[in-house]
């Protein structure tokens, strides 16, 4: 199988078959980034197709310095956050009364649904926290890489991870809903785990 | 005291990821072995990472019937592009 610098002169050389294999290599992993920011399919569908169309057309900007999933993963935030200005200059309103309607329900979820109270609590770590967290847990990342796509130094890629890890731990400990368990001297997420287990059985 | 217990769970954490030192790594598996306390935060930091993965948001959404789509897609556009790169020969060089 060849590398991407190997695809990316070939492309170089016109064989466009040579970005196709770029394509179905990447294009998994980013539309699952995307979609995690969109949280919509279409929407993650139309800009991962932006994205490796504005890669095509600057290819040879690309001086492989770093890894091209990193590179690609750097347009396609650039293209995201461009549509989410263009989007909440558009709809501002009607954004804020979807944030209050979700922060609601996720109170109400917490005891029945320990992932639902996650997800809203990752969206609100700071958004380089947020970022490491999610390039290690749901890509699978290494922090080479991670710090590759933030960059920011290997050990600046580590501590953003970690201050998300300690915050989601912290906030799950003090989460009102769940101040029974945090209050009992032998409190641990095991004691959680186990209750999740009954709920869902 | 607080210091020392920020450093001590980042400890926990790097060992976690395999992101440790062997010598930390020998004394945080005695510790392991051990303490309970420190079992216990070892544990949590293991199982939050466990609900972590399993919590992503996009983790079963059907992506497959797209993705053949979108490479489609995408494909049909460059077919008609010229690209920079066929447009010039002269490239820079690729250092990867």
């Amino acid at each position: 199988m060849k590398s991407d610098a190997e695809l990316i002169q070939d492309v170089a050389r016109g064989d466009k078959g040579a970005f196709e294999a770029i394509v179905r290599r990447h294009q998994r992993f980013l539309m699952k980034a995307v979609a995690r920011m969109t949280r919509d399919l279409d929407a993650a569908e139309d800009i991962v197709q932006e994205t490796f169309i504005k890669a095509f057309k600057r290819l040879h900007l690309f001086e492989g310095r770093s890894a091209l999933r990193s590179w690609l993963y750097q347009i396609a935030l650039n293209t995201t956050r461009n549509r989410f200005r263009k989007h909440h200059r558009e709809s501002t309103s009607s954004e804020s009364v979807e944030v209050a309607i979700d922060s609601k329900l996720e109170n109400q979820l917490v005891f029945l649904d320990i992932r639902s109270l996650l997800q809203g609590e990752i969206a609100k770590l700071p958004e380089r926290q947020r970022q490491a967290l999610s390039l290690r847990i749901f890509d699978d990342l290494s922090f080479k890489e991670i710090a590759e796509i933030m960059h920011c130094p290997y050990d600046t890629a580590k501590a953003n991870y970690r201050h998300a890890l300690l915050k989601l731990r912290g906030r799950l400990e003090s989460n009102t809903s769940l101040k029974s368990w945090s209050e009992s001297p032998s409190f641990s997420l095991m004691d959680l785990s186990l209750s999740q287990m009954e709920v869902d059985g | 005291m607080e210091e020392s217990n920020k450093e001590t769970e980042w400890w926990w954490i790097d060992f976690l990821e395999n992101e440790i030192s062997l010598e930390l790594e020998r004394d945080l598996q005695a510790l392991l072995e051990h303490s309970d306390e420190d079992r216990k935060i070892f544990e949590n930091f293991r199982l939050l990472k466990e609900w972590l993965a399993e919590s992503d948001p996009v983790g079963n959404w059907p992506l497959e019937p797209r993705l053949e789509r979108l490479c489609a897609k995408i494909m049909a556009v460059v077919k008609d592009e010229e690209g920079q790169f066929l447009a010039t020969p002269e490239t820079k060089s690729l250092r990867a």
